[in-house]
């Protein structure tokens, strides 16, 4: 690969990763804050009934919404230490992507619904609207997934070419 | 895979060294080895022909069919 891209390739990789990592401490912060002190988005507003629902709601957030980033990180650390070692696509990376893409589904779905499940004055519902943009992105991912593993079998057949 | 490589019973036949071959036909040794162990998926007519000028051989005596 060329001394350019390569190097263009590895600053888009680490503005990524850097940005994803604020996302991640951004996230982490903002769910602390929002179920213990309040923040400027509002305040949970906790219901007997539904508590079960919210807390639930509250850390399938968190918790997907920080592997979604976690995965685009550990991807660009692969992709990185795969250049340095001559391979464009890793194997390793095709689970990874398929995961990705799942985290995204379900940290989407989520967030789009913490407003109406958890800030609401008078939170009492127990069901998620999904969003038509969720799923399209989501099948995005599991599309570029499919290619990315076509890729890294193309690949490894051509390195194994004498 | 059905398809045996001869590349060792032929460089013994010519008393030539792995690493003497891989220079000659312009390969690593590493790539060399993928194909004499028969890891190789496929092998290039540019490479097979280097290999048969090398080993002065036909592509016959290098590549083998056996039936599994």
């Amino acid at each position: 690969m060329e001394t350019r891209n390569y190097k263009a390739l590895k600053g888009v990789a680490f503005t990524v990763a850097l940005l994803c990592a604020v996302h991640i401490i951004w996230l982490c912060a903002q769910t602390w804050f929002i179920s213990g002190m309040g923040s400027s988005e509002g305040e949970i507003n906790w219901s007997e009934d539904v508590y079960p629902f919210q807390l639930t709601v509250l850390l399938a957030r968190l918790l997907f919404c920080t592997a979604y980033y976690a995965t685009i990180i550990i991807f660009i650390v692969r992709t990185i230490k795969g250049l340095k070692s001559g391979i464009i696509f890793p194997q390793s990376n095709v689970p990874l992507l398929f995961t990705t893409a799942g985290c995204y589904f379900i940290g989407t779905l989520m967030s789009d619904n913490f407003d109406n499940i958890l800030l609401t004055q008078t939170p009492n519902a127990t069901y998620f609207a999904i969003e038509s943009n969720t799923i399209l992105i989501t099948f995005i991912y599991i599309i570029f997934a499919l290619l990315y593993k076509i890729a890294a079998n193309v690949s490894e057949e051509n390195n194994l070419t004498i | 895979m059905s398809i045996i490589v001869n590349v060792d019973v032929m460089l013994a036949k010519r008393k030539m060294t792995s690493g003497e071959l891989a220079e000659r036909v312009g390969i690593t040794q590493a790539n060399l080895s993928i194909l004499k162990t028969g890891k190789a998926r496929a092998v290039r007519f540019s490479t097979l022909d280097a290999i048969c000028r090398a080993l002065d051989c036909q592509p016959g005596d290098i590549l083998e069919y056996k039936e599994d």
